[in-house]
């Protein structure tokens, strides 16, 4: 078969089985926060009031909310774009050594956690793969020595900031990497693969910096931002301590990597398996491989870390791409190591602290979920039976309700001019209010007693145990 | 009646080493020579320095028992001007052959090759009955003597020749008429548009340009990306060269268009002397202007083999490198031809990659274009910005174009033709100043393939702003006639090169001028607008322009610098990848050459710009050791 249709094949199946996953989840009532929150973001920047890109508020990587922009049914845009990821992933491992690690490819793609992210977190993923691929590129470019690998391999890294701006703590461990394996060849040729490989992250930092002063007046909203991606992450006590601690951070990494080693066990096996192959390089080579864990760590230290089992997914690329590019095959122990960490990736995400993937195994399982969209549903319902024309709320909290009613026009939300006269006379303003009960937010701040259903000027028209409804007296 | 003279018994070698003209050692190395590459021994002798062109042709007369005559005044004397008029010069010129008189004895032919396959099929074609009589002129005499009859001739179909063959396809008409009218409807809308609303043309007008810039960043992207694979797979391998059978080389024209470079011209000389192609199988050229002595003071001073003819092209208006090289054209002997500048310096196995390429071309190509690279790229910020400039345009972007399949814009020099498909579509336009660019566009569509060749030649790069601006002046006043050459076809291009082709042409040709005209505006409202943090231009961008503009101004600057500097990788020029972050500079002066072009468009649109070559303080690199 020709290795085109077989991508085109590919492509196919994995976006049915990625929609119909994120489909029947929905008629079960549930969807990704994440999802609703990009979703809502997106419909902002094109419907809003006024329709500005800025709405996605440039405080998160702007490539998560792509696929949102250019599919409009958003349970499709995250299956679609990691569709995409994947295929192209496939294409290139295609091209490198197919047949022997084909098992380990399919049990990469049909991962109950790469599923969840290509579901769900398609940035996640996106990232892990391109993350892969550029270092793979790097590699390739040092053995076989064409610059095109090197051009896109730079690219690669740079795009990786625009899905998660942790990327830029991998600069270091490319810079010894080319540091090691360049040395002998000249300051002027380490220079300028190190430029070459790092001046597209770089640029795009500040391409960013330079956007967030454009539009915010501060470079460093993205990071500031109460909404910042990286303040967006719920953290466990125990990284809290390891936060700022070199050696804690050492630690708290091991022990993740011992929760995740089941998992990740072709990545350990790679590990050992680099030397056999790979002799002129092996230091730097290893530098590269533990990327995975690096990032962990520089998470980990500052405390942008939270523990979840799909970060395997990465060390699965890492261990996949690895082993068909440096033909590492026909091991037994590779072989076995894949089928214990896929039969790992179903029983050990029932035990994460990470309550979608866990939901999701869950559900692949059992077939049953915790639905989480009912209330924001019925809100939404709510808001518009009562016939309300324009909605005070905090969309920090309540996006979802945003997406339900897929009508921004009818929301007085923060990033508006007019915003905050709203909530200081909202009778002037909005019609209706809608209050978050169970969460720290400005409309709770501004009218802490809305939460008994008071309200002066508004009539508390629905209440259940999240949320109280008001609308204007007449 | 008039006979052809006997040829003696004795060799041509032996007449030559009994005259003591040559000696023993000469006569066994030119021996060696002709076993190894085949071709007359005469003329190897020549060829390779040891024997100066008369005693060449005097030798021979005495061989063949011919008469010899090198006095031009008497040669001159001999013809019958109207019998010679019945000829083509043209064909003349290719078959080295003069038809002096004609008697009721026979025919008098002047010639410097008698005996050669080329003199018998002029012969057998125009006097086959007739009993002929040869006398023997020098090469260069032949040339003059052609000249004094037809040099005007010559010179009306250097200058006129395309438009006598494809009027359409002449810069000699900078606008046509429907482009006058378009350009009159253009500013007429424009200005009732700006009375009406100004606002709604100038947001227009900003997002057309916007939507041009996205297009051609993804384009240069794409062509970036498909030259780069180029890197993977060699189109002449070393063992193609090395397996080539030499002595079925063809004979190969140099044509070598120079004004006033006499500080220059030795460099080609020693180049091509050491090139890796059998001297008595190159036929160099040397153009030049009637009054440039210095240069041919200076190319007489290097004792060049008889293998090179000066001709000095007469003068005329447009005087231009490309109506040099018509004129030199009606001169070549080679199955193929290449140019070279004055201080070129070609890899020595070029002619050969050449000669392979066309080979395995099958027919199908008219050209290939070899690499262009400079010798003295540390000298300053400019030649290290000119070399980053031509290893990405040389290395990926025309691979890049060959790899797709689209139109290439031929470099200056070390461009290689078949002869004949040249002469075909009537070789190059002297009106366009970048008449390579023009020929490259023009031969694709006329059905023709156009290649690059994996070698490079070394040249000077320009170090001085002035002289820098002058020449690019001149490149980017080309690109604009050619634009405006094949655009007023645009259905014949179309039709002739397809959609890829055709979108190719105007983002490659129109777009590059365009790009840098548009450059300067731009930066200056984003530097206002940076200074001032004025709210007066918000109207001009809505959002969606506003997010396009932002894209092309981050990004499109990225992708520029980025593409550049992965070009030091194929040539190893390590030390210049820094500079690739300081093109924005380098583009500004494209900017300025832009607008010089812009206004020569209009004022002065055939004046050639004069590059001044051999200011560079560095040496040049020794062939082969490139």
């Amino acid at each position: 078969m020709r290795p085109l249709l077989v991508l085109y094949l590919l492509f196919l199946c994995l976006i049915f089985l990625f929609y119909t996953a994120s489909h029947t989840l929905y008629e079960a009532g549930y969807v990704h926060l994440n999802v609703l929150f990009y979703a809502e973001k997106v419909l902002l920047a094109k419907e809003g009031e006024p329709p500005r890109l800025e709405n996605i508020g440039l405080v998160y990587p702007p490539l998560a909310f792509l696929p949102f922009w250019f599919v409009s049914d958003y349970l499709m845009a995250s299956p679609f774009a990691s569709a995409i990821t994947l295929t192209l992933f496939f294409s290139f491992l295609l091209k490198r050594c197919l047949s022997p690690v084909y098992f380990i490819v399919v049990s990469l793609l049909l991962n109950p956690l790469t599923i969840f992210l290509a579901v769900y977190r398609f940035e996640v993923l996106s990232f892990y793969i391109l993350l892969t691929l550029s270092v793979m590129f790097l590699i390739l470019h040092m053995e076989m020595g064409y610059s095109i690998y090197l051009f896109v391999g730079g690219f690669l890294l740079g795009l990786c900031f625009f899905f998660d701006f942790r990327s830029v703590f991998l600069i270091p461990l490319f810079v010894l990497f080319i540091f090691f394996t360049t040395k002998q060849a000249g300051r002027d040729y380490t220079l300028a693969l190190t430029m070459v490989k790092l001046t597209p992250i770089v640029f795009f930092v500040f391409i960013w910096l330079y956007l967030n002063w454009v539009f915010t007046g501060d470079p460093l909203t993205f990071i500031k931002s109460p909404y910042s991606f990286f303040k967006g992450r719920a953290l466990g006590t125990d990284v809290l301590v390891a936060k700022g601690s070199i050696l804690g951070s050492l630690k708290y990494s091991a022990l993740q990597l011992f929760y995740l080693l089941p998992l990740i066990l072709p990545y350990v096996v790679v590990l050992f398996k680099l030397k056999k192959y790979r002799v002129l390089y092996l230091f730097p080579l290893y530098l590269l491989y533990l990327s995975p864990i690096t990032l962990m760590l520089f998470s980990i230290y500052f405390s942008y870390f939270f523990p979840s089992y799909y970060y395997s997914v990465l060390f699965l690329a890492f261990a996949v791409t690895f082993a068909s590019s440096l033909n590492i095959r026909g091991s037994k122990a590779l072989a076995v190591a894949f089928i214990v960490s896929f039969l790992a990736s179903w029983v050990l995400p029932l035990y994460s602290k990470e309550e979608n993937e866990k939901n999701f195994v869950k559900f692949l399982l059992t077939g049953r979920v915790k639905e989480n969209i009912g209330e924001y549903i019925k809100v939404a319902k709510v808001l518009k039976d009562q016939g309300c024309e324009k909605t005070l709320l905090d969309d920090k909290t309540d996006f979802p309700v945003v997406v339900f009613s897929q009508n921004p026009k009818k929301f007085y939300l923060p990033y508006m001019y007019e915003y905050y006269s709203a909530l200081s006379t909202p009778i002037a303003f909005a019609d209706c209010i809608l209050v978050n009960k169970n969460s720290q937010n400005i409309i709770l701040d501004r009218f802490p007693t809305s939460k008994m259903g008071f309200l002066k000027g508004y009539m508390l028209v629905y209440s259940d145990e999240t949320y109280n409804v008001f609308k204007r007296v007449r | 009646m008039w006979v052809s003279g006997g040829t003696s018994k004795e060799r041509i070698g032996e007449v030559l080493l009994k005259k003591g003209l040559i000696t023993q050692q000469q006569l066994e190395e030119a021996l060696e020579y002709q076993k190894k590459y085949g071709g007359r021994l005469g003329w190897i002798l020549a060829s390779l320095g040891y024997i100066r062109r008369i005693d060449l042709f005097r030798t021979l007369a005495e061989h063949l028992g011919l008469e010899f005559i090198d006095d031009l005044e008497k040669i001159k004397s001999l013809v019958d001007k109207n019998f010679l008029m019945r000829f083509d010069p043209e064909e003349l010129a290719r078959y080295e052959v003069i038809p002096a008189r004609q008697t009721q004895e026979g025919v008098l032919l002047l010639t410097s090759y008698p005996n050669s396959e080329k003199f018998h099929e002029f012969v057998r074609r125009h006097f086959e009955d007739k009993p002929i009589k040869e006398i023997i002129i020098t090469d260069l005499d032949l040339i003059k003597t052609l000249e004094t009859y037809f040099k005007d001739h010559f010179v009306d179909r250097a200058v006129h020749g395309l438009f006598y063959l494809s009027p359409e396809y002449s810069a000699s008409q900078v606008f046509s008429k429907g482009q006058v009218f378009f350009m009159g409807l253009f500013l007429y809308g424009s200005l009732l548009w700006i009375y009406y609303d100004a606002v709604s043309y100038v947001i227009t007008l900003i997002a057309v340009i916007q939507v041009f810039y996205v297009i051609s960043i993804l384009f240069k992207l794409l062509v970036s990306l498909a030259g780069a694979k180029s890197e993977m797979q060699q189109f002449i391998t070393e063992d193609e060269v090395k397996n080539l059978d030499e002595k079925d080389l063809p004979v190969y024209t140099v044509l070598v268009p120079v004004y006033k470079e006499p500080e220059v011209i030795g460099i080609l000389i020693n180049s091509l002397k050491k090139m890796d192609y059998p001297q008595n199988k190159l036929d160099v050229i040397l153009l030049l202007e009637e009054d440039d002595k210095e240069t041919l003071e200076a190319a007489k001073a290097q004792k060049p083999p008889a293998n090179w003819r000066f001709i000095i092209v007469p003068p005329s208006l447009p005087k231009t490198k490309p109506k040099a090289c018509n004129y030199g054209l009606f001169f070549a002997r080679g199955k193929y031809l290449t140019i070279y500048d004055a201080e070129d310096i070609p890899e020595p196995d070029q002619l050969k990659k050449a000669v392979i390429a066309f080979e395995k071309g099958g027919g199908q190509y008219i050209c290939f274009q070899a690499a262009l690279n400079y010798f003295n790229k540390d000298e300053n910020f400019l030649t290290k910005m000119f070399t980053l400039e031509y290893s990405y345009w040389f290395d990926y972007l025309l691979p890049g174009l060959y790899n797709l399949k689209l139109p290439i814009p031929l470099g200056g020099t070390s461009n290689h033709f078949d002869v004949e498909k040249l002469k075909e579509i009537g070789a190059w336009d002297p009106f366009n100043t970048t008449e390579d660019a023009d020929l490259g566009v023009r031969a694709f569509g006329k059905g023709y393939k156009v290649g690059v060749i994996n070698s490079t030649t070394y040249e000077e790069a320009n170090a001085r702003v002035r002289n820098w601006i002058r020449q690019r002046s001149r490149w980017i006043k080309g690109y604009m006639q050619t634009w405006l050459v094949h655009a007023r076809n645009s259905k014949k291009l179309y039709k002739n090169v397809g959609l890829r082709g055709f979108l190719a042409f105007h983002l490659l040709i129109g777009g590059t001028p365009l790009v840098f005209l548009i450059n300067p505006i731009m930066w200056l409202v984003f530097i206002f607008w940076l200074v001032t943090k004025t709210k007066a231009l918000d109207i001009f961008f809505p959002p969606w322009l506003l997010y396009l503009s932002l894209f092309n101004l981050l990004f499109g600057n990225f992708m520029g610098i980025y593409l550049n500097m992965i070009a030091v990788f194929k040539r190893r020029y390590y030390n210049l990848l820094p500079y690739a972050f300081l093109n924005p500079i380098y583009w500004m002066l494209h900017s300025r050459a832009s607008y010089k072009a812009l206004y020569e468009l209009f004022t002065k649109p055939f004046y050639w710009q004069k590059t001044q070559h051999g200011i560079t303080k560095y040496k040049p690199p020794i062939v082969g050791a490139v």
